[in-house]
């Protein structure tokens, strides 16, 4: 018997939420409003599944939404826009690759990035993580993190931008095949 | 005052925006039969239209010369423009507009670094979804199920999605579990003596009760939750009172009680601050506002319901909060303010008008229903209706703590039906607050101390008069066995009330009867499924009323019959 389809979506969903939120990111996205985005693309999927072809991919389909919404984003007058500018949302939408091709440059490896940058965040020392927590999870700009930390705001921004490169890092290796000894 | 002279002044507050709806009506009257005074007050209007628009293009016509300066000066001073530095700016939410412009120049004339652009933005996106707690898959699901509610109503997907979270997570689900002492793990059965031994401290240790009564502050906190800390030199006197001014709360839940009557919790980490004249702002953190105890009225003879609450309590409390203002709010509002680039509003109970102080303009908001303003760019949007983050706060105002074994407080919006947990936890609803029956309501017989147990025979008893009364339903959803399976072990649970229980009623039969008058929407359920406590083989349901009527202690077999739902309604008195 054919699964429900509500019971395979939330599989869907839970394969893909990760990749499409960054993708919704990276076509210029306000933050704040990326996961409303990403929601927005899941419903719309969710009424159109009828019309998916279960031989394709689904992330691929979904992104393809998505990038719809952003794309009417656009239209939107001022104050209901949630894209930081039209211009710059403009070329990242038209410079990005046909989202058939998407899967390789964005991928689905989401979750598994995702898992692994969760385990380099908990080897961080405590300072470089309360950076990364007040920046990310407090939304705190680097002036107002400096005047928490009683740092320099350019000293924030230096410290911020090492621990992405290092939180990159770790989370490359992470990901690395295990070569065979 | 002549008419000339009430017609300019009831014209100079048209223009100035502070004509009230009488006064307008007043100025039509003045306008009505005098033509002179009609032309002059389309002049006037027509004239302030005039130098609303020149304002707005003179703001327009500044910002944009602004940018091609500020754009030119900064080719001129050599101003990072590599696409790195840029794109740091934009991840971290400090790029300018002229900045924004530099990076699109560099997107347009090369697709790498457009590319470039978009893998940096992935790439703080996934940092933001590892670093930030509130965007986690839970989170995510949660908030795309509460949507998919509002699109679809009844679709499945709610309780696919439900049970998949309760599975995969069950720590998301649940509200955060209170610190709770040693001795509140209590086994069941107890002996009557070391249940009301127990009883006592769960309500000792698990709040502190600080009715203090009204003293010189504005507001007294009358409950905290055991890790509520105050930053220091910011904390409200010795004995709770809190005179107008500016609070700091490191940690923990607070609630305040204001002369009104009103009801404010607060959530640390929060900075907030109180007036006089029923006022609070939140700098940052949780806030949530109850209003239904300030003016109760019961409930008109014949109202049985329909809504959470039978009365409405308006204080005309302003909760204000960076952006936005709650004004005329009634019942149940929140505020999440926890974020410096955000400030969520959302009505749990009745209704609030939301007024955005920088552009004027307030608007209405209802039960279930939210907004989020986007401090940055001062534009509000409607968003779906998601009150786990109010979880905490719920409790307390609910006036009901866990104590013991899996137990969940609904909060306002869940639905039985729709909530179901698989047998695995006990869900505490609140039905319907501050409500007088308008008929005699038969309640079970439970006498402190003593067990009731499902199959024997329950004698019912009238409950008689008991003032104001708020209704809890607790429910155990049937479980998930299999034919020939081993039966679950019952599930144990306890809480206490923050109100004397005057009346439990337990048996299907006085549910359903009561259902139409202390019941709502709540308990719309499946006429199928057989409710009450029930006797499973050789497994009974049971419960246990403490001898301060105050806690209930619940043993509950979820069963395997998927029809067996346990239902037991608690009737506490607001007295």
């Amino acid at each position: 018997m054919a699964e429900p389809k509500s019971e395979t979506y939330i599989e869907y969903v839970r394969d893909h939420h990760v990749g499409l939120r960054a993708f919704v990111r990276s076509l210029g996205v306000a933050p704040m409003w990326v996961d409303d985005v990403a929601q927005e693309a899941f419903i719309v999927a969710y009424d159109r599944l009828d019309e998916f072809d279960e031989t394709r991919d689904f992330g691929a389909w979904v992104r393809g939404i998505a990038r719809n919404l952003v794309i009417n984003e656009r239209r939107k007058d001022a104050r209901r826009k949630r894209i930081l500018s039209d211009n710059l949302t403009d070329i990242l939408v038209s410079t990005s690759s046909v989202p058939e091709v998407e899967k390789e440059e964005l991928g689905d490896r989401g979750a598994a990035q995702l898992l692994a940058l969760r385990q380099c965040l908990d080897t961080l020392p405590e300072k470089s993580r309360n950076l990364v927590v007040s920046r990310y999870q407090n939304d705190a700009s680097a002036p107002d993190i400096a005047e928490k930390l009683g740092m320099k705001a350019p000293a924030v921004r230096k410290a911020l931008e090492r621990v992405r490169v290092s939180l990159r890092k770790c989370m490359e290796e992470k990901l690395q095949p295990a070569t065979p000894n | 005052m002549n008419p000339d002279e009430r017609y300019r002044e009831l014209l100079a507050k048209l223009l100035d925006g502070e004509c009230s709806d009488v006064e307008q009506e007043a100025l039509a009257a003045l306008c009505r039969d005098d033509r002179e005074r009609r032309e002059n007050l389309r002049a006037e209007l027509a004239f302030a239209e005039l130098l609303r628009h020149a304002t707005a293009e003179s703001e327009a016509m500044d910002a944009a010369e602004h940018r091609i300066h500020r754009s030119v000066a900064a080719h001129a001073s050599g101003e990072a423009h590599d696409l790195e530095t840029l794109a740091t700016r934009l991840v971290s939410g400090e790029a300018a507009d002229h900045e924004i412009d530099g990076l699109i120049r560099l997107c347009r004339s090369d697709d790498a670094k457009a590319a470039r652009l978009r893998e940096l933005l992935k790439w703080d996106d996934l940092l933001g979804q590892a670093a930030d707690e509130s965007r986690s898959e839970s989170a995510f699901l949660l908030s795309l199920e509460t949507r998919m509610w509002a699109d679809q109503e009844e679709d499945h997907f709610v309780e696919a999605t439900q049970s998949k979270i309760v599975s995969l997570h069950p720590e998301a689900v649940q509200p955060p579990a209170p610190q709770k002492p040693a001795a509140k793990v209590l086994q069941f059965p107890l002996t009557v003596a070391t249940w009301a031994t127990a009883a006592a401290a769960a309500i000792t240790v698990g709040f502190f009760f600080l009715f203090s009564g009204p003293g010189s502050g504005v507001a007294t906190i009358v409950h905290a939750t055991e890790d509520a800390r105050w930053e220091a030199g910011s904390a409200p006197e010795s004995g709770g009172d809190l005179k107008a001014g500016r609070y700091q709360l490191e940690s923990g839940v607070v609630a305040l009680k204001f002369r009104n009557g009103a009801e404010m919790t607060i959530e640390g980490p929060a900075e907030f601050e109180v007036g006089a004249d029923n006022q609070a702002f939140v700098h940052s953190g949780i806030a949530m506002l109850d209003q239904k105890s300030v003016s109760p009225a019961p409930a008109a003879p014949g109202d049985s319901g329909g809504g959470i609450s039978s009365k409405s309590g308006s204080g005309g409390f302003t909760l204000g909060s960076p952006g936005l203002n709650l004004v005329e709010t009634y019942d149940t509002v929140g505020i999440d303010a926890r974020r410096a680039t955000s400030t969520e509003a959302v009505v749990f109970n009745g209704g609030a008008e939301i007024c955005l102080p920088t552009t004027g303009p307030c608007r209405n908001l209802y039960q279930y229903e939210a907004v989020r303003l986007d401090l940055k760019h001062d534009k509000l949007f409607d968003v779906p209706y998601n009150p786990k983050v109010f979880a905490r706060s719920w409790e307390i105002l609910a006036g009901v703590e866990r104590n013991t074994g899996s137990v969940r407080i609904e909060l306002p919006g869940s639905l039985p039906e729709r909530d179901r947990s698989g047998g695995n936890e006990v869900q505490v609803f609140v039905e319907k607050d501050r409500f007088v029956p308008d008929r005699e309501i038969e309640v079970d017989t439970l006498d402190p101390g003593h067990f009731a147990a499902a199959g024997s025979p329950s004698i019912g008893r009238p409950l008689g008069e008991s003032g104001e009364l708020r209704s809890y339903l607790v429910q155990l959803w049937p479980g998930q066995e299999k034919a020939g399976a081993k039966p679950t072990l019952p599930l144990e649970a306890s809480v206490t009330f923050a109100h004397e229980v005057v009346g439990v009623i337990f048996s299907s039969e006085r549910l359903e009867k009561s259902d139409s008058m202390v019941g709502t929407e709540v308990t719309q359920l499946d006429s199928s499924l057989n409710r009450g406590l029930d006797v499973s083989g050789a497994a009974q349901d049971s419960i246990l009323l403490s001898d301060d009527r105050r806690t209930v202690n619940f043993r509950l077999h979820s069963g395997a019959n998927h029809d067996e739902l346990d239902h037991v309604r608690i009737l506490v008195a607001l007295r």
